[in-house]
């Protein structure tokens, strides 16, 4: 093998600076959805997890006054205390609140209630879904940062072909892979991070779907309390 | 187990990070060892390059006859004016070595004069002192005459030049002047061919000939034939194309096309042939 200057990273250093900078940023943007997509993975399971474990708890019979204490135990030990203990909690505490002071209409007390739920799930919600929008921005964006890199440096190399006097494959092929190498890079950000979109967003929503049903069944449980009572 | 909240993210983070950081560094890694497999298979293509080349030439020379022939014209008017200025240079040059033998002629009247005035002074002494002018004046005209020669050999050298200059910039031009032996040579080896493939008709009789118009691709394959005049005789005519026909390619055309594809396109794209075969018994 007596020429080998083809090589990828001396196509990468050869490279002019606009297409340069395009492969940085998808570079860049690469590495970054992965960083999300770890921690998106991580924490989706997290959650997840913790949903199936406190259903098990809260559904075993025990006392809720006790899950409260629990929670808060472990709140004060610095511990995370996330995700759907979070809507639990904060339903809880409202309804504790409203109904320590005798008389107070049982519909205001649910209200209360609810409202107090829905904050804490709105808020879960938000949270379920941080990083994503960016994933969706680098799934959809970087393809044509790509293409804008690979149309810059297949300009360029025909551009200096319009000065050769002999027009040979050799002349355009490098600058016309260099150019290529573009897309190849906008398309390997943007296929983990659509795949790792759909999926997170998908697992998300499930989710959240989850909490909602748990917030009503949470609500007519304290609905029958506050009615028998 | 008292993991701060925010330090728990951040160690997430950072962990995924990481898991990014790697599994670039990993893709990068491969690709650069797969890339140089593969850049040495792409080397033994490498010959191809010699095709697309040939590619380039035959549109230019087919689509712009006309362009051709106004730089002909422009090359032919080139050369005249080259001729014009050469002409004047020279004749410059004449002038210039005219006055300078003049005044070598001049002087040398003035130093005789001188020396005969001297002479008339004082003979015998300056017999020396005038062997050593004249030598000196000898010397004096062979300097001058080297100086002109010089002169002309540099004038010469620059007109050489010129016309090299001339020459390749009109090289085609040139070679298609002296090509009109290879135009015969080929049409000649084409009609060679021809007869060779020819079937004699029987009716074919002595004295006759057609006219065929042949047209041909650059590998010399041909690509129509067609009778511009006829013969009189229809099965004459027809074995003639016919002959043209199971020719199919004229290997030697290919050659030449790629040596001079102008000769090629203006001679032989499309050319007329006189069908005249000489072996006729009858």
């Amino acid at each position: 093998m007596p020429e080998q200057q083809l090589s990828l990273l001396s196509l990468v250093i050869g490279a002019s600076v606009p297409v340069q900078l395009v492969m940085f940023i998808l570079l860049l943007a690469s590495m970054v959805s992965w960083l999300m997509i770890g921690q998106r993975w991580w924490y989706l399971r997290q959650m997840s997890g913790g949903f199936k474990a406190f259903e098990g708890t809260f559904w075993s019979g025990i006392d809720l006054n006790e899950l409260f204490r629990e929670g808060s135990v472990r709140l004060n030990d610095n511990e995370v205390v996330d995700g759907v203990e979070n809507v639990f909690r904060s339903g809880f505490r409202e309804f504790n609140r409203l109904t320590k002071n005798e008389g107070t209409d049982p519909d205001a007390v649910m209200e209360g209630t609810e409202r107090a739920m829905r904050v804490a799930l709105s808020r879960e919600e938000e949270k379920l879904n941080t990083h994503l929008p960016f994933l969706a921005s680098v799934a959809s964006v970087s393809p044509y940062i790509g293409l804008f890199g690979t149309v810059w440096g297949i300009m360029q190399s025909f551009r200096g072909l319009a000065t050769m006097q002999q027009a040979t494959l050799a002349v355009v092929a490098p600058g016309i892979s260099e150019a290529l190498i573009a897309t190849a890079m906008g398309l390997f950000a943007a296929i983990p991070a659509v795949l790792a979109y759909n999926r997170f967003s998908a697992d998300a929503d499930a989710l959240y779907g989850r909490y909602d049903t748990f917030a009503d069944e949470f609500t007519s449980l304290l609905h029958r309390r506050v009615h028998s009572s | 187990m008292r993991i701060s909240n925010d330090l728990k993210k951040l160690a997430i983070y950072s962990l995924a990070g990481l898991f990014s950081v790697a599994l670039h560094g990993f893709v990068v890694f491969l690709l650069l060892v797969g890339w140089t497999e593969k850049s040495s298979i792409k080397q033994v293509q490498r010959p191809n390059f010699v095709q697309a080349r040939l590619i380039r030439m035959e549109p230019r020379a087919q689509a712009q006859d006309k362009r051709l022939a106004k730089k002909k014209a422009a090359a032919v008017k080139k050369r005249a004016e080259q001729q014009r200025r050469e002409k004047a240079r020279k004749k410059k040059a004449a002038e210039r070595k005219k006055a300078e033998r003049k005044k070598a002629v001049q002087k040398k009247a003035r130093d005789e004069k001188v020396r005969r005035d001297k002479a008339l002074k004082k003979k015998q002494a300056d017999a020396r002192a005038k062997k050593a002018a004249e030598q000196k004046k000898k010397e004096v005209q062979e300097k001058q005459a080297r100086e002109v020669q010089r002169q002309q050999e540099l004038q010469r050298q620059t007109r050489a030049q010129a016309l090299a200059s001339a020459l390749d910039s009109e090289d085609e031009f040139l070679a298609d002047e002296e090509s009109g032996s290879l135009v015969q040579g080929y049409q000649q080896y084409i009609q060679q061919r021809i007869i060779a493939n020819w079937n004699r008709p029987l009716s074919a009789r002595r004295g006759m000939e057609t006219i065929l118009s042949i047209q041909l691709v650059p590998t010399g394959q041909v690509v129509g034939v067609t009778v511009l005049k006829s013969s009189g005789n229809p099965a004459f005519d027809l074995s003639a194309q016919q002959a043209v026909k199971k020719v199919g390619r004229f290997d030697k055309l290919q050659d030449l096309s790629q040596q001079s594809p102008r000769l090629f396109e203006r001679s032989f794209r499309q050319f007329q042939l006189v069908f005249r075969p000489d072996d006729l018994r009858l």
